[in-house]
């Protein structure tokens, strides 16, 4: 029986046992929201998810979409620029293993950027940059 | 010794042929408005309320895209849509207290993404009813 947290689970150890975005992002690498205090980490968000049915009960695939943004508090765009690059290269079009499923295909769909002034310091910001993420399994 | 040969109706093929466009158009234009309304509908029943701007910023424009296409567009102009959808990492409250960070909302895109597909599958039968073979999927 395939569980659907495994595709969550895989996306999310790609991103994490990568020791270039880690050295990126060494906060690590979060569901929803990072525990305070972090200041630079990778967040992975459920958008939506389609099981795709052959016949009634029977799911010939599912297709989810995650966001998947990298979040730093920082000037510099340098840092989080490398960090969504390294996202899209760990991500788009790239082939990895889901437990209970065969990897259909992962690309992105959508770019996501944007910066937010910190109320805390009005000369920081909080800096966002990643995508939407499809990411098509099969069960098997 | 000639001979000729007749196509009955061959006429009003090629009538029913030129307004084939036209006709798929309005078609179109019907599922495409009501794809864009059920969605902005979807998108504001699922917003939180506090203010209730950010449900009130939600609002569709119905595009005229020509004669042979159609389209509409499902817009927040609320000022945290935004914020609101990617998350955000600086909220405070209107009193100035540090709130924290909040997770994406995720409310637009997926009804977005939903209307759109069932929108997509209503096309390809307009389609398919005009005599066409639809093939594919998104």
């Amino acid at each position: 029986m395939s569980d659907s947290s495994a595709v969550d689970a895989a996306v999310i150890t790609r991103l994490l046992n990568d020791a270039t975005l880690a050295a990126l992002m060494p906060d690590g690498v979060w569901w929803d929201v990072a525990a305070s205090g972090k200041t630079r980490f990778v967040i992975v968000s459920l958008v939506i998810h389609f099981d795709e049915d052959q016949m009634p009960g029977t799911t010939v695939f599912e297709d989810v979409t995650y966001l998947v943004k990298a979040v730093e508090l920082s000037t510099s765009s340098a840092n989080i620029q490398a960090a969504a690059a390294r996202i899209q290269e760990l991500l788009h079009g790239a082939t990895f293993s889901v437990t209970g499923y065969g990897l259909m295909s992962s690309q992105r769909v959508e770019r996501v950027r944007f910066t937010e002034v910190s109320d805390d310091d009005k000369d920081q910001r909080w800096q966002h940059r990643g995508g939407r993420y499809k990411v098509m399994v099969a069960p098997v | 010794m000639s001979s000729r040969l007749v196509f009955d109706g061959l006429a009003e093929l090629r009538e029913q042929l030129r307004n084939l466009p036209s006709d798929l158009t309005a078609e179109a234009t019907h599922e495409v408005e009501g794809a864009a309304n059920g969605a902005a509908a979807e998108i504001k029943r699922a917003y939180p309320v506090r203010t209730g701007n950010l449900r009130d910023g939600v609002i569709v424009t119905h595009v005229n895209q020509g004669k042979y296409a159609a389209g509409a567009l499902v817009k927040n102009t609320s000022k945290h849509a935004f914020i609101f959808e990617n998350g955000t990492q600086t909220r405070h409250n209107d009193l100035g207290a540090n709130r924290g960070a909040m997770p994406p909302g995720n409310v637009f895109i997926p009804a977005a993404i939903r209307a759109r597909r069932l929108m997509y599958e209503k096309l390809k039968a307009i389609v398919a009813r005009a005599g066409f073979t639809v093939s594919g999927d998104v």
